[in-house]
């Protein structure tokens, strides 16, 4: 039987994909080069809008998750060898695959080397307690290196007395981190880098919010790179700028009708870490029409929304219109720094190891993002991002909507099974009416 | 002289159906050592410890994917399968994902009248903000607890009732662990475990009477012919008392564990001050933590469960300590490391071992009856 014709839109490369790559070549370069500098490294894992808090402290270098990470998602040999390097000083297999990849770096004395054999230390830690894995990592660096650290807990529910905790712990962080590091926190450089974090959130969540139109302007496989300088620079100058350059292209795209990918058969949601050693699993659609629209881990990496108790989401408004609605006209002193910063921290689409709002949230992303399915991983080892994963899958069920589960790892090769993921992704996309394409 | 105990575990059930027939009162289920019992109790409730039988637990992974850890999947189970359909609320405390996996799915699937989370603050509580915070959470479930009950207030005498009967227990089960410091301890392992199992399910006075008589008498009990290797148990907790029964078969006598099920749970008394709910919390921030609550604090990263841990084993002269490792435990696995490197430099061998709800016993007794051989007894 012969497959009924695709529609084609036209499509076009992204234009600002060559300067992502250059701020990316840019951020890899200053953790090589920031003690040359005297700038401050920090370690942790901390996302927007703590960036703009960190600023404070300096240009610092956020190696992340370590600094060989990204390069062990395109090589499987160091991938396997960072893991194994965690299990052999006796972290269990079963514990958070990023996390053994971060512990095994750091057993193998990368995390403080440069490719060069340069040696360097973090300066101090900062992780945000957003799973148990996390803090936990953190805190082992913290002991094995002798670093200053600190923890920032956040409750998942928006109540007074937890905005008053985060700013008391910030407070906090800052004066042990002046004590122990002799550097001074500037409030001027955190106001300035806070009110461009401001403006990047609610940015990125309007080129995210342009993902709702069909064509899409740009898919969940560009859109997974496009964000990638606002995961460690979301307080930089360059990176609102680019951000900026951004959501022009892409509104751009939308008013002339430029799609992602030239076909659209059917639009699908993703939700859960990718295997991001396979990062064309986004791809796999294509070879049936579809393409993933979006997904909750871009969402999560940084943007600003509006969240209503039913799981809506609107991209936040100003920067202005932000500090109108909490009493201020401008920002002249480091708490009204810090308020705002704790209501930025709440206007993320909340930390992903929240369960409780998981289901409302996935439901409401499929209706905004006009999805005809969802494709959930069940990433072995990530016990904070898939707490309420399996529930949610249930109640997608109730509301009829198709979606298939699939087990992986986000960034251990060994627990992913290629070829059945793709025979499992290829049956669904046949059960929700697709057809494949022949080229 | 234990059997009563393991009755009462293994019918916990039928007893709590029966407490709520002859008092009236209401049963909460809680999750987390970290729930402040007392306050439930001072609440006319009573709080019992959700845990499971050591089943298979397919119906649960429909919600809870095998890779979570089964402490909390079987935990769930039970629930699914109508065992606790007595339980008028569940309490949580913000801790173990797994744990918060088994309360979402408990909330979601199970009907149930009450459910409160507890957040806890991860940070060390010897943090002055994460201890105040800590501090008003447990205030907002006492009012909760309040409004769910249609009582203005909890009373500071029924507070202080509360506080007296925990204490007491509490003191009884310290007396009780202390005992098994001599040699060739008048209790095993595995009756240690009945004890304390039964004290989270059981209305704590009734078992305070139980647990004055037997440690009335428990100096003058037969000693057994050799206690064999006396091992200490760390890691995740363990509630299949046969499983503990069936390591110390093999030669060997647990004398103390590290357990939220076992010592963690009960050891720290309430230091009685006028802020009643203070008094309480200020007992749950100073006790020795679970690896998820021992993240250091400002000044100082360190992790307070390694030297604690050694300590309890020079405490209780221990020869060799088991790590209970629980299949996708990531709170204890974070932990492995430092722990038995730490015991280790200490001069205490140890030995890994990964259980689950179903256990190969052949290889239990081989690896741990090989332990025993290279590592313990002379050669």
């Amino acid at each position: 039987m012969a497959n009924k014709p695709v529609t084609k839109y036209p499509t076009e490369p992204i234009k600002c994909w060559s300067k992502m790559k250059d701020l990316r070549r840019k951020h890899f370069r200053h953790t090589w080069e920031a003690t040359d500098k005297g700038d401050p490294i920090i370690t942790g894992i901390t996302g927007g809008p703590l960036h703009a808090f960190l600023a404070g402290f300096g240009d610092f270098a956020n190696p992340s998750f370590g600094p060989y990470y990204t390069g062990s998602m395109r090589d499987t040999k160091l991938n396997i060898k960072y893991s194994e390097a965690a299990e052999f000083k006796g972290y269990p297999r079963e514990l958070c695959s990023s996390m053994r990849n971060h512990l095994g770096q750091l057993s193998l004395g990368l995390s403080t080397r440069s490719p060069e054999g340069k040696v360097f230390k973090p300066t101090f830690i900062l992780q945000e307690a957003e799973c148990p894995s996390m803090s936990k990592t953190a805190q082992i660096f913290a002991e094995e290196l002798g670093v200053p650290h600190f923890i920032i807990d956040e409750s998942y529910d928006d109540v007074y007395e937890n905005r008053v905790f985060l700013i008391e712990q910030l407070q906090d962080c800052i004066e042990y981190f002046e004590k122990s590091t002799g550097r001074k926190f500037n409030d001027e450089s955190f106001i300035e880098a806070l009110k461009i974090e401001c403006r990047i959130g609610s940015v990125m969540a309007q080129v995210f919010a342009l993902m709702r139109v069909k064509p899409a302007p740009i898919d969940l496989r560009q859109i997974q790179s496009l964000r990638l300088p606002t995961t460690t620079g979301s307080h930089k100058k360059e990176t609102l700028e680019y951000c900026e350059e951004l959501l022009a292209e892409v509104q751009d795209r939308v008013d002339r009708g430029i799609s992602a990918r030239g076909i659209e058969e059917a639009r699908l949601c993703f939700e859960g870490l990718p295997p991001f050693f396979f990062p064309d699993i986004y791809r796999l659609p294509e070879q049936y029409g579809a393409i993933f629209v979006i997904g909750d881990l871009p969402l999560r990496s940084f943007s600003l929304w509006d969240l209503q108790d039913d799981g809506t989401t609107t991209p936040a408004p100003s920067l202005e219109e932000m500090m109108r609605k909490l009493g201020m006209e401008e920002l002249h002193t480091r708490e009204d720094g810090l308020v705002l910063l704790v209501d930025n921290l709440t206007r993320r689409m909340w930390p992903a190891c929240n369960p409780f709002g998981k289901s409302r949230l996935l439901l409401k992303r499929v209706e905004a993002w006009k999805c005809d399915g969802v494709i959930i991983h069940i990433d072995r080892g990530c016990y904070g991002g898939q707490c309420g994963t399996l529930d949610a899958k249930w109640d997608l069920d109730k509301a009829g909507i198709p979606n298939l589960t699939f087990e992986g790892s986000q960034a251990d090769c060994r627990l992913f099974n290629e070829r059945d993921t793709v025979d499992a992704f290829y049956t669904f996309f046949e059960t929700i009416g697709l057809n494949r394409i022949d080229n | 002289m234990f059997e009563e105990f393991r009755k009462i575990v293994e019918q916990r059930h039928d007893y709590a159906r029966e407490w709520k027939k002859k008092t009236g009162g209401k049963v909460i289920g809680y999750f987390c050592s970290n729930v402040p019992e007392p306050l439930i109790y001072a609440a006319g409730v009573l709080p019992v410890r959700i845990f499971g039988s050591s089943e298979a637990t397919l119906d649960a992974e429909k919600y809870t994917h095998p890779m979570w850890c089964s402490f909390c999947r079987d935990s769930f189970a039970q629930g699914l399968r109508g065992h606790y359909d007595y339980l008028d609320g569940i309490v949580n405390v913000c801790g173990c994902q797994h744990m918060r996996q088994a309360y979402l799915s408990w909330t979601k699937n199970i009907p149930i009248d009450y459910s409160y989370e507890i957040m806890m603050p991860a940070m060390s509580l010897h943090y002055a903000s994460s201890a105040k915070h800590f501090n008003w959470r447990i205030n907002h479930f006492k009012t909760s607890l309040e409004q769910w009950l249609g009582k203005s207030w909890i009373y500071s005498s029924a507070m202080d009732d509360a506080i007296e009967v925990y204490n007491t227990n509490w003191g009884l089960l310290d007396r009780m662990y202390e005992m098994r410091k001599a040699s060739n301890p008048p209790l095993s392992g595995a009756e240690a475990l009945d004890v304390v199992l039964s004290s989270m399910v059981m209305d704590k006075k009734e078992h305070t009477e139980l647990l004055s008589k037997v440690l009335e008498k428990l100096p003058e009990r037969e000693k057994r012919t050799s206690e064999g290797a006396r091992i200490m148990m760390v890691g995740s907790p363990v509630y299949d008392v046969k499983l503990l029964e069936y390591i110390e078969s093999l030669g060997s006598t647990i004398v103390i564990d590290d357990s939220c099920i076992g010592l963690r749970y009960f050891h720290g008394q309430i230091e009685r001050q006028a802020d009643q709910v203070a008094a309480i919390t200020s007992r749950y921030i100073n006790r020795i933590h679970c690896p998820h609550h021992d993240l250091g604090y400002p000044g100082n990263p360190n992790r307070e469960r390694p030297s604690a841990v050694v300590k309890l084993a020079k405490d209780y002269k221990v020869d060799g300590a088991v790590f209970m490792l629980r299949k996708f435990c990531d709170t204890h696995g974070f932990d492995f490391p430092a722990v038995r490197d730490t015991l280790k430099e200490n001069g205490i061998s140890v030995l890994e071992l990964d259980i689950g709800v179903e256990m190969l016993l052949g290889q239990l007794r081989t690896r741990f009856e090989a332990f025993l051989e290279t590592s313990i007894l002379p050669i």
